[in-house]
């Protein structure tokens, strides 16, 4: 079964390659902007999968207006 | 429930291939396109937990939008490919060591800690007829209209600012002064002459 614990763990996943990403590229700003998208989509990996798992829907506006 | 879970698992693996991909990649043209793939891959697993409004934004407004604008300015600014490289090599043990450190932090924290409390299982089932974008809005547009109404000026105060910005003043550019021209009355640009009436010949 697929559950809250698998999407926070892909989230936990992209937000830590999008941090090794930022360490690695700090020379080149496009790049760094480019890990910052990755981990804004982590974070709202977070938002849709707790929003899914406590049924509210407040978690889910708060994501959409990232 | 299975065909799930290989839906989830094969999405999660090309997400995160992808986001290696973005940031190992040397060619920055190669990351935006990872990263590309990364979204979509995201809106599918979005899908999946039925969040199908935000799936189709995500598509509709970061890959239409945002990475073609990322793709015009990575080709306007023709950035060197050697420094990247350079740099690479010598942060690469720090950036895992740190990866490495918060990976470990994070999935214990996720899955040693929840083992106490509720079990690992499956999202409960929303009911029949649900609609993600019709919820969505019926929050939005009432509990949360005062945030809505001050993102949306926060929003217009940005591009408002950046606009200011950009724009400069140039020597020689022939431009209205709206000050003058609306201060402007009729009697500076109108005379009206009195003169006496022509006789029909």
């Amino acid at each position: 079964m697929i559950g809250l614990q698998h999407y926070l763990t892909l989230s936990a996943m992209l937000f830590v390659l999008s941090i090794a990403g930022i360490v690695i590229n700090r020379r080149n700003l496009i790049l760094l902007l480019m890990c910052i998208e990755l981990m804004l989509l982590a974070v709202n990996f977070n938002f849709i999968a707790f929003s899914r798992y406590l049924g509210d829907d407040t978690d889910r506006c708060s994501s959409s207006s990232y | 429930m299975l065909f799930h879970a290989v839906l989830f698992y094969l999405f999660s693996f090309v997400l995160i291939g992808a986001a290696c991909g973005v940031i190992f990649s040397k060619n920055p043209v190669h990351s935006i396109m990872f990263l590309v793939l990364a979204f979509f891959q995201s809106a599918m697993l979005w899908l999946l937990v039925e969040a199908e409004f935000l799936a189709i934004v995500l598509v509709l407004v970061y890959v239409g939008a945002v990475m073609v604008l990322f793709l015009f300015v990575v080709m306007m600014l023709d950035i060197n490919v050697e420094a990247v490289q350079r740099g690479m090599t010598r942060f690469a043990p720090v950036a895992i060591g740190v990866a490495l450190l918060m990976a470990f932090e994070l999935v214990q924290l996720i899955w040693l800690r929840s083992r106490a409390g509720a079990p690992p299982g499956g999202f409960e089932a929303y009911p029949e007829g649900y609609s993600n974008t019709k919820a969505l809005g019926s929050v939005l547009y009432t509990e949360h209209v005062y945030a809505f109404e001050i993102a949306a000026v926060v929003l217009l105060l940005a591009i408002v600012a950046a606009i200011t910005l950009t724009m400069r003043k140039r020597p020689g550019l022939k431009v209205q002064n709206i000050a003058a021209q609306v201060a402007v009355r009729a009697k500076d640009r109108l005379r009206v002459v009195k003169m006496d009436a022509e006789k029909k010949r």
